[in-house]
Formats: C-alpha cells, structure tokens, sequence
C-alpha cells in the first residue's frame, strides 16, 4: 500500500527499507490508526455483541438468536418505517422551506436580507431537546398552551373536551418537529450554491428570449438540483437518526422510532437487553451505509453538474415588487415557530412555581425561585465543569483530527488518502445512538475497559469527535484545497520537516477554518444530547443531561437551565455566523 | 557545490486511463561549481519538473542526482527536500502571508536543518535583507509587499541558510518588464558574490541569454541542445533551438557546391546563397537555411556580389524605436526583417535584402 506524501511517495513505494519507509509515513500511520480506532473498533465491538448472549462484559456464549429476537419483534417494523416515514416527509418540508427561504435571501430584493439570514441560524442555538421541550409544553395534548387556548377558543363554540385538538405526542408531531430543525443545516448547504451560481447562465438564458419565470424554473432549479438533491438525502439521513424530538414527545405518545427503540432497550426497560440493543444498532447502522452510499452518489454527480466557479460574482438580485414583504412574514413566521414560540414557554415555565400554561391571572405568580435552585445546586457547577472541559477537548481534539486528515486526503496519494477519505465519512451514516452503545460495548469489555475511560468525559470526546469529525474534515479539505502548495514546498526546501511545515505554515494559514470549525464544534458540543445521554454516568454528567433529569421531576428547574444554556449558546452561533461567512468570502 | 544528474526519467500517467507519458526521459547534466546554468524551454518540456527532482519535490523513476558528492536521488531512494542543501525560489514567490518579512526569512533557521541562536538568527536575517536593501520592511506583514519585494523576499529566504545550491523556478515571470530586468541583473550579481551554484528555469530565451554561463534548452522531455548562451546563439543545433532562441527565417533549399573558397552554395525559391557548409553535410542534400531578421540588410538594388540577396514586397512593417520589424513576401513566404529604424520603408514597396553568407546557418532538412 502506498501511504504517503507528495513529496516522498514514490520512492518509497520502491524502497526496500522498511525503516526508512516507517519513519517517512509516521504521520499518515498514526492519523490512519486513529482514525481506525475512532471509527472501526467500536463499530466491530457492536458487530461482536451482536452475536452475543448476556450483558457484554460477561458474554454467555454465541448466538444469532438476539436477530431471531429482533426481527420477530413487532415493534422493531413498526419503528423502522415510523422512522423511515418521519424522515422522508420531514426531508420534503424541510428541502423546500430552506430552499425558499435560501432563495429568498440571496437572489431577491427582500428588504432585511441580513437579518433574515441571521434569523434562520438562531435555531442553532436551541438545542434540540430543548425545542422539544418547548414544543412538548405547547401542544401536550391536556396541559399544551396552545391546546389549552384553542380549547377555550373552541368553547365559544360550544365544543367542550380536555384534550387537543392538537397531539403533538404522534407522527405527526415528529415530522413537524424534524421538519422545522432541519431547515437551518440544509440552509446553510444550498445557500452557497445559490450565491455563487454562474450568473452568465442565467442571462444566457435571459438572452435567448426566455421570460424570468421560465429562466428559474428551466435554467436556474435545474443548474442547483444537485446541490439541492444531496441536501435533501443528507437532511434524509439526519431526519432517520434525530433522537431528542422523539424522546422528548415520540416516548411520552409511545411513538417509537429506531433511536428511541435502542436507548429503551438500553437505558429504561428492565433488564436491559444489550445483544438486542446491538442487533438493533447493527440493523440500523447498515441501514444508514446503505443511503450514504446513495448521499455519495449523489453529490459526486453534484460536483460534476458544479455550478460553482468560485469567481467572486454576484448574481442579479430579481426583484419580487409586492411580494417583498410577504416573503419577510414567511421568515417572521420561521423565526417564531423555531425560536420563539419554545423558548418563550421555557422562559414562561421557568419563572413558574410549577407548569401551567400562560395568562394573565398567572402573572402576579411570577418567581425566579427555579433560578435560584439552579444557581445554588452544587451539582450544577459540576456538570457546567464537566460541560466546558468537554467542549474545549471535543473541539480540539477533533479539529486537530480533522486537519492531519484532510491534509492527507487533499495532498496525499495512493491508498491512504482513499481509506481516509471512506473512514472519515462513515461516522455520516453512524446515528449518535449508535456511537454511543457501541463506544458503550467496547469500553465496557476488554481489553478496552483497562483503558478506565467508561464513565469519564473521555469517552463522550471519543463519541463526539466520531460524530462530528464527517462534516470538520469536510471544512477542512475545503480550506487546505484554497492553500497553494508551494507555500508548504516552500516550508520543506527550507529545511523544515514534514510535521514543522503543517504546524508552522499549515495550519496558521488555516486558522479562519480552524476557528470555524471549531465554534461549530463547540457549540453542537454544548448541544449535544443523544451521546452524553447514553454514556451518561455519575461523574460524567454534562448540563444537557441533567437538565434532563430535572425535566423528569420538575419541569420549571429544567426550563430554567434551558433559559440558560439558550442564552449561553446564542453570541457563539453569532460569532460562528461571523466566521463562516468570514471563510466564504475569503473563498 | 557540483550538481551531477545521470539519466533522469519520470513519467507522469496521463488524464484519462492508465496511459503515461514520459515527462523526462534520459536527461543528463553537469553543473559546475559556482555556474549559472538555465534549463530552458517550452511550457511542458520538463524543465521544471527536472528542478523539482533537484529539490525532492518529486521523485524520479530512474536516474540519478548528486550534490556534491552526496546521491540525492537515485532508483531506491530519495531524500526528503528538507534533508538537501538547497534553497529555492518559487514562480509564485510562496510568501507566507501569515508572516512578517522577517519571520518569512528567519523560517530556515529556525524550522530548518542547521538551526541557530535567536542572535545569530537575527544577525544572519538582517545581514541577507541589507543584501536585498530590504531593511527597511523587515517588520511588515508579508502581504503588505509589491511584487519585487514578495521576489526578494522568497530570494532572501533561499540564500539565508548559506546553502550551496540555489533553485530558481521561473521566478521573474509574475513581474512587469522593467522590473524584472532590474531584478535579473541583481539575481546574477548576487550569485556571483556568493559563488553560489544556480539553476535557474525559465522559458523566456532573453533571461536565459542575458543571465546564463550555460543553457540547456529542452523539448520533449529531453535536452536537446546544451552550451554557452554566445554558442547557442549563433550555433544552434536543430531549426527547434534556432527558432527558440530568438526569431529566425527558415528557407528549405538544396546544397549545390560544398566548397568554393570557403563557402559552398545552396539552392533556394529566392535565388543561390553562398553560405558555410558544415562538413557533414554534402553535395545534393536538403537542408534549410537559417537566418536571422536582424541580419538583414536594405539594399537599393540587386548588386554588391559578396553578399547573398533576396527580393520582396513589403506587406507590412511595425516601427519598434531601436528598428523596424518588417514582413516581407518573397516565392509565396513571410519573411520577418529588422532593419534599421533610419530607412524608410513603405507597405507595398518592393524591397531588396542583403545579408553575409556568415549569417546563414544552414540545418539538416527535418524529415517527416
């Protein structure tokens, strides 16, 4: 196999020294053996357990009943096409609201384009089980607030009942809820493509007579269709693994999906059964490698239709006359639905006593006891402690990954650079949940569990940077590619090794990426939930999770954390929105 | 330091399928200690690609390269750039704009092979930017340069180390034409004071002239034709030299007389040119007869026996200052003329030209 660096690889594909072949590929051995044991030992851990009987520390023997077991459950089909349906429909709301809105932002002449930009990435920094929540306390199907108004509304008409007319609690729910938290992510993967289309296409169109709205829908839709296509498969993807909207208000309405199926089989039923647990796992995993492969196919084909030229135009902007203000509603109308309407019932709740929904008359009830409980609980500066250490080690962690990987899949050769490129991109198709029980296996039984990291934050930074390094090196390899190669050539005629010319030329002119990269990190860090809840454990508990708890048993103390955290998170989606655009016009 | 290259071959495989293409095939030089010596050539004829052998910036598949006497490359090996006595100069400055100019030049003593005290860092930069009467901008930002200082700079950082052997890849080719004669000059100087040994890459013929001991001009992958620049000049190889050193008239004709006092005589469309005949070529053969448009000279009318004469129409004529570029039709060719910007030539004047038989070069026909 040749591993390799442009500068030295083929000599060393001849060289029969093998020593000297070690020393000259170190860095790509070691970035390759990490990244191994990032991504393939823990799924190989799940694949073991699979076959397994009994708790996976004490193995009872080999088995294939755990299968036998899965795919007679009734349940596990029910699940897996509630999951398939939610994530199918929900892709379709939220491709064509985002494409909307991306539209609407970068070609027309809306007034406040600036803030609507802002205004779709605000949800970022709503975690989603904290939107869950909201949504939970606003259409719960007895105590919802917006059930409780519209019954009193229905009553006028002599329609009595305590429930609904709303149940969010369903599938229904789910795919609205998915839906809404998909928008930003595929925002944020067409917007790009909108931008920087080769404007000439469209006049060429304009100029063979053809009127505007056939220039769009022949021409323009046409040309992003790719770009609009593998967004729609991933925000797919993302829809089939979402967890937090499904436990926080699938669980409650016994609406399982395959996440929720797994973390019940695990965490709440009694006894836990772990070969099932991983059958599901395994089930789901070859699942989601069965649909990257179709996201890769798909933008392959994007890359070959590329619109991009990367010339710094500015399309025409089309002017919408009339429409210019009904299309900002459709933005105000996002923004409360996303962010408003849920944070503003957390921020109801937690000023509470205890839940009810809002009034007039609850307003002399007013109290910021739940705040206090917050601020005096000594768990809560342990947790805050465990949540801030984490994510300086997460993002760290996983952007220096993310960097030595890409460099070697943007300047390497050879097979290396291919099996690079393939492991980092699998995590893609690993839902959080899965990481997570499969990190659990594997650090639970030997020879990992000598490792004694089970139970501490570091096996959350192992899940997390596994999760997260797909879309890092993504960025990265976008950025090492702008990086002119003579400006590292340059470095190693010097005199500089291969290791000095990365960290003192590489990477500082890295930096902008590298700061993006890493506030994205840490702000989905901070988020994180589906992980840190499965391995959560009594020293590695982050804010997310206990919050969590807190929900279980007393719901205006979690709405407070929720305030909180929300308040927390905002300025760095602010400052990450600063970056990347930072980063686009720079590109 | 000597540099040796024995049969250097690499091929590069092509685009599409798994076909290769010989980007070198057998190229083989010396370069003196102390030389100035140019590849020169056409885009895609190898010669940058041979410089990046010399740096370890590729690897050969064949061949060997010394420095001094220590093998660089050969078939089994090769050492990393870092690990050679080099410095290098890039067409594309390879500044590093994160960098002030100080800290761009200090890089090899500080990352590199040999590092040295923060003092005699400090000393050594400043001494090689006053070299450069770059002073002045030791403390600015990298991209805050023009051009001409980026250059410097990326020269500065390759003589800083002392190291013996100085890379030059196109590196004047991004700048505008009176600065980049400005920094030949200096380049050549700065060589010279330091004995350093350059190898120097560039497809412009005038660089190579006016900066080179020796030149090697290649096409092909290969080096077709290597000498002084004074040598290459007047003696090219084959009508690709000819014509790539310089502008040159081709006229196909036939030897009629090798020896008559000297000169033999050769047939062409525009009448019988006595010329020099070299010995290898003989009686009846086809040749072509090579000469220069500066060689040409005005004449009134067909006379003056010495010199060989050749009859045209004027279709067009480009007033340069220093002379007059003329195209001229003679038997159904465009001929390209330089005569002196002090006679008068007219569009659709008939013209007669005189030149010496010295100026002729006479070439092997090409067979194909």
């Amino acid at each position: 196999m040749t591993l390799t660096f442009p500068a030295r690889s083929a000599s060393l594909t001849k060289s029969r020294h093998w020593f000297e072949w070690l020393r000259g590929n170190a860095l790509a051995l070691v970035v390759i053996s990490v990244v191994i044991f990032l991504v393939f030992v823990p799924m190989t851990r799940l694949l073991i357990s699979s076959f397994q009987l009994g708790h996976p520390a004490f193995p009872d023997g080999w088995t294939t009943s755990n299968y036998a077991d899965a795919l007679s459950a009734e349940n596990f089909y029910s699940a897996l096409g509630r999951t398939f349906w939610i994530a199918a429909v929900g892709a379709v709301f939220s491709l064509s609201l985002a494409v909307v809105l991306a539209f609407l932002v970068e070609r027309t002449d809306m007034p406040f384009r600036n803030l609507a930009w802002t205004v779709v990435l605000i949800p970022m920094a709503i975690p989603g089980i904290l939107f869950a929540m909201g949504w939970n306390l606003l259409l719960a199907p007895k105590s919802g607030a917006v059930n409780v108004f519209l019954r009193d509304i229905l009553a006028v008409f002599g329609s009595t009942g305590d429930v609904g007319p709303v149940n969010i609690y369903s599938v229904g729910g789910l795919i609205f809820l998915d839906s809404i938290r998909g928008v930003t992510t595929i925002f944020l993967m067409v917007v790009g493509s909108f931008r920087m289309m080769d404007p000439t296409l469209e006049e060429a169109a304009r100029t063979s007579k053809a009127g505007r709205l056939v220039t769009f829908f022949k021409v323009t839709l046409p040309a992003l269709t790719p770009a609009i296509l593998a967004a729609g498969i991933y925000s797919f993807i993302q829809g089939m693994e979402s967890f937090e909207a499904a436990l926080a208000v699938g669980m409650p309405g016994g609406v399982f999906v395959l996440s929720t199926l797994i973390y019940f089989t695990t965490r709440v039923q009694a006894p836990v059964d772990y070969g099932l647990a991983a059958v599901f796992g395994v089930v789901f995993m070859l699942l989601m490698i069965l649909l990257l492969i179709v996201y890769r196919r798909a933008i392959r084909h994007a890359e070959r239709f590329s619109t991009v030229t990367g010339k710094g135009f500015r399309p025409r902007t089309i002017s919408i006359g009339k429409w210019r203000y009904p299309a900002l509603c459709i933005f105000l109308l996002y923004f409360l639905v996303a962010v408003a309407l849920p944070f503003g019932i957390l921020l109801w709740v937690s000023v509470m006593p205890s839940y009810r929904p809002p009034s007039l008359e609850a307003l002399h009830l007013i109290t910021f006891k739940s705040y206090l409980t917050v601020f005096n609980d000594p768990r809560v500066y342990r947790v805050l402690w465990n949540t801030v250490v984490l994510m300086l080690i997460t993002a760290t962690a996983t952007m220096l990954i993310a960097f030595f990987v890409s460099w070697m899949i943007v300047r390497g050769r050879g097979a290396g650079k291919a099996l690079l490129d393939l492991l980092v991109f699998i995590p893609l198709a690993i839902p959080g949940i899965v990481i997570a029980i499969a990190l659990m296996m594997a650090y639970l039984t030997p020879p990992l569990n000598y490792l004694g990291i089970y139970g501490t934050i570091w096996i959350l930074v192992l899940g997390l940077a596994v999760s997260y390094l797909p879309f890092c090196t993504r960025l990265m390899n976008a950025s090492i590619v702008q990086i002119s190669k003579d400006l590292e050539q340059a470095a190693q005629v010097s005199g500089a090794t291969l290791f000095r010319t990365l960290i003192f030329v590489t990477l500082p002119l890295l930096f902008p990426a590298f700061a993006a990269g890493w506030i994205w990190v840490a702000v989905h860090t901070l988020r994180a939930f589906a992980i840190p809840l499965m391995l959560a454990s009594r020293n590695n508990q982050v804010f997310a999770v206990l919050l969590w708890e807190y929900w279980e048993n007393s719901m205006p103390i979690a709405c407070a954390m929720g305030v909180l955290l929300i308040v927390a998170l905002i300025p760095l989606t602010l400052v990450l929105r600063r970056l990347i655009t930072q980063l686009s016009r720079q590109q | 330091m000597e540099i040796t290259v024995t049969n250097l071959t690499k091929n590069f495989s092509s685009m599409d399928g798994d076909g290769k293409f010989a980007a070198l095939s057998d190229v083989s030089f010396k370069i003196e200690q102390g030389q100035f010596y140019t590849l020169l050539g056409p885009s895609g004829c190898g010669k940058s690609t041979t410089l990046r052998c010399i740096a370890g910036l590729e690897d050969p598949d064949d061949g060997e390269i010394r420095l001094g006497d220590q093998v660089v490359a050969a078939r089994s090996m090769s050492m990393p750039p870092n690990e050679r006595p080099i410095g290098m100069v890039f067409q594309s400055y390879a500044i590093w704009p994160h960098m002030t100019v100080f800290n761009n030049v200090a890089f090899p003593l500080k990352h590199g092979r040999q590092r040295v005290s923060k003092a005699e860092r400090t000393r050594r930069v400043m001494d090689v930017l006053s070299l450069m009467q770059m002073e002045h901008l030791a403390h600015r930002p990298a991209p805050y340069l023009s051009g001409g200082q980026q250059q410097r700079v990326a020269l500065a950082r390759a003589l800083v180390s002392s190291s013996e052997v100085l890379l030059l890849d196109e590196p004047l080719s991004n700048l505008d034409a009176k600065l980049r004669e400005d920094l030949r000059a200096e380049i050549k100087d700065l060589t010279r004071k330091l004995g350093v040994t350059a190898i120097y890459v560039t497809h412009d013929q005038l660089e190579a002239l006016a900066m080179s001991d020796r030149i090697a001009v290649m096409h092909g992958g290969r080096i077709v034709q290597e000498a002084s620049p004074r040598e290459l000049y007047l003696n090219p190889k084959t009508s690709f030299v000819a014509q790539f050193i310089g502008q040159i008239n081709f006229f196909d004709g036939q030897i009629v007389e090798t020896q008559h006092s000297n000169l033999g005589a050769v047939e062409t469309a525009h009448g019988v040119w006595r010329c020099s005949v070299p010995s290898a070529l003989s009686k009846g053969q086809k040749v072509q007869v090579a000469v220069r448009p500066e060689a040409f000279r005005v004449s009134p009318s067909e006379e003056g026996t010495v010199n060989n004469t050749l009859e045209g129409k004027v279709e067009k004529s480009v007033f340069l200052g220093e002379a007059i570029e003329c195209f001229i039709r003679s038997a159904g060719k465009m001929i390209t003329a330089k005569v002196s910007a002090t006679k008068d030539v007219i569009d659709g004047q008939s013209i007669f030209l005189r030149f010496s038989p010295e100026a002729c070069l006479l070439l092997p026909a090409e067979t194909n």
